[in-house]
């Protein structure tokens, strides 16, 4: 075994080190390009879907929803409860809201939203809401007649939003818009900030303090139709539900996942082209390694000729060519490694994509880096065995003379 | 230690039979030095290649030392070249990209005899082809003679019991042709190597002991020359 391997090693060595510069480039530029085009293309869909999914959970629900599921929409006793739920290890924040239907209205443009009433400091704690503000200021705890609206709602002249036309168009902060409430309430409110989050959900939102819903109901004190729940990052989602329900009966809890709604069958279709993708991505740098590698066998049909008529076992010549597939193949992966991390990453960090639920950044994962590595390896060597198996197989005298 | 047995071989071209060899029957004699002649296209090479074992017969036998190799499975027969015959075929044949010295050893490290150091009997054998100097040389950087000297030091590495030689001398000049064929006698004489070689050149025969002489594929006559 030795001595094949060592005369394996040799024929290996010196075709690389010795054979046409312009074949080793070429096949190593093919191997660069389609592990580049193999590592872009999930970690493009995967930052697509970790951005939209942080959207979700920093904009849009929170880690879990927690509502009421008796007959009244409302939970009692909300302080009390926050309080408990925050007490739960890795619970990091909460924030009751009350979601309110409501008619808005400027000029002729009337637009049907969701108005939450919130506790400014206690949401900001929960959602990142308040770090996308695109004019005026955001809600505080004593705001009176004031409203933060999301983009989508106010249109703030931004014709090519996906909404514009359905929207109030032309709201800025300071305007003064009219809220028709369900109940057939009607106030006019001062436009104190709008938000654009670029998740679509959130920007069709709108939102004034408790403070004010207090004034339109006093029922209201002490009651939400929900509390929105921020873990740590190491928290275990079902575990934190789990913890919750005990806490109190006639809840009914639901994860960020069951709230995603779009976005989550959006990620079950990447999660599907993806795989489709790596699949023909990877048949075709099987493919591609075997012309290539067929062609350099062919060309040196002869030179294997002479290697078996003096000798050299179909083992040595066939390992020869395996290391020269695994050694084009690391050399090929490792370049494209760096040219992703090194150059494409930070590249399309600065110029990142744009998409309806916000900027989508490539995510590196080393780990399937490295798996998609060693498969291209794999196929590698199987695309460069077949057509050595092919020369091998014919007989010493046709391989020398044709 | 050659016993060679109503050897046919007929190649198909289409539905067309060609007979290279036509019941050929001969032996070669331990320390021999045997020359094949006759005209282009009567089978010299056809001879040769059946002997060296890189060709199987239609029908026939070849005897090697006692032991019919005739239908020997591919990797016997390789194993059988590696260890007791050597091959030089008229066009070099060398590995373009080896040096003379990894040329000559490369059959010496398949084997992996126990040891032999085959790199250093690699350089011995160079200088016995008078190549001692040139062994870091390519085959591109080396004349046709040369090559040709590189071939046979590497037909030696393993200390094979027989030498073909397919017209070792077809391409080369009469000075680099005349070095050749010295050096197969040498090592005929020398070495005491059994030599089977082509040629078509009738001169050639004074370096030979004895001459099988083909004609379309049949042996016409076989002469003891010394």
């Amino acid at each position: 075994m030795t001595r094949i391997m060592k005369v394996a090693i040799l024929l290996a060595f010196t075709s690389i080190t010795r054979g046409h510069v312009g074949v080793v480039l070429l096949t190593i530029l093919i191997l660069v390009l389609v592990a580049l085009n193999l590592f872009f293309v999930p970690s493009l869909l995967r930052g697509l879907v970790g951005g939209a999914n942080d959207k979700v959970v920093n904009t849009y629900s929170g880690h879990i929803v927690v509502e009421s599921a008796e007959d009244s929409p409302l939970i009692d006793n909300v302080d009390g409860l926050a309080t408990r739920i925050e007490a739960i290890n890795g619970v990091v924040a909460t924030s009751p809201r009350t979601n309110i239907g409501a008619e808005l209205s400027y000029d002729d443009h009337r637009v049907t939203s969701v108005i939450y009433a919130i506790r400014p400091e206690q949401d900001a704690k929960v959602f990142t809401i308040r770090e996308h503000l695109i004019e005026g200021s955001y809600l505080e705890s004593r705001d009176l007649d004031q409203i933060l609206l999301g983009v989508q709602v106010s249109g703030s002249d931004r014709e090519n939003l996906e909404f514009y036309y359905r929207s109030l168009r032309k709201v800025h902060a300071g305007d003064r818009i009219t809220v028709t409430f369900n109940s057939g309430l009607q106030k006019k409110y001062t436009v104190k900030g709008i938000v654009y989050t670029e998740f679509l959900q959130t920007d069709l939102q709108a939102f004034i303090t408790e403070r004010e819903y207090r004034n339109l109901n006093s029922l209201s004190r002490n009651r939400a139709s929900s509390i929105r729940v921020k873990l740590s990052k190491d928290t275990d989602v079902q575990w934190a539900v789990d913890q919750i329900k005990n806490l109190k009966n006639g809840l009914k809890l639901t994860t960020w996942e069951d709230n995603a709604g779009i976005i989550r069958s959006m990620t079950d279709s990447f999660n599907v082209i993806n795989a489709i993708l790596n699949t023909v991505n990877l048949l075709v740098a099987g493919i591609t390694v075997f012309i290539v590698t067929y062609i350099d066998v062919s060309n040196r049909r002869r030179q294997i000729g002479i290697q078996r008529a003096i000798g050299i076992t179909p083992y040595s010549i066939t390992i020869s060519y395996l290391i020269r597939a695994v050694f084009y193949g690391i050399v090929g992966i490792a370049i494209a490694g760096a040219v992703f991390i090194y150059g494409v990453v930070p590249l399309e960090a600065r110029f990142p994509f744009r998409f309806p639920f916000g900027e989508a950044y490539l995510s590196v994962d080393f780990s399937h880096m490295t798996r998609i590595g060693l498969i291209l390896l794999v196929v590698a060597v199987i695309a460069a065995f077949i057509p050595v198996r092919r020369v091998i197989s014919t007989k010493i005298l046709d391989a020398i003379w044709g | 230690m050659y016993d060679i047995q109503d050897l046919t071989r007929v190649y198909h071209m289409g539905r067309v039979g060609v007979r290279a060899l036509d019941g050929v029957s001969f032996t070669v004699g331990d320390g021999d030095m045997v020359a094949i002649m006759g005209r282009s296209g009567s089978g010299k090479s056809t001879l040769l290649r059946q002997l060296g074992l890189l060709d199987k017969p239609t029908s026939g036998k070849i005897i090697f030392d006692g032991r019919e190799v005739t239908r020997l499975s591919e990797r016997e027969r390789a194993r059988l070249r590696l260890k007791y015959l050597g091959y030089v075929f008229q066009e070099y044949a060398l590995l373009g990209e080896l040096t003379a010295h990894q040329n000559v050893y490369l059959p010496g490290m398949m084997l992996g005899q126990k040891k032999v150091d085959y790199r250093a009997r690699a350089k011995e054998l160079l200088e016995v082809v008078g190549l001692g100097a040139r062994t870091r040389h390519y085959p591109r950087e080396l004349s046709g003679g040369e090559q040709q000297r590189v071939a046979i030091a590497r037909a030696l590495i393993n200390n094979p019991r027989v030498l073909f030689a397919d017209e070792p001398c077809a391409n080369l000049d009469t000075i680099s042709s005349r070095m050749v064929m010295e050096t197969l006698v040498k090592l005929n004489h020398e070495m005491g190597l059994t030599i089977v070689f082509v040629s078509h050149d009738p001169e050639d025969k004074r370096y030979a002991r004895s001459l099988v002489l083909l004609s379309d594929g049949t042996i016409e006559k076989v002469v003891m020359l010394v």
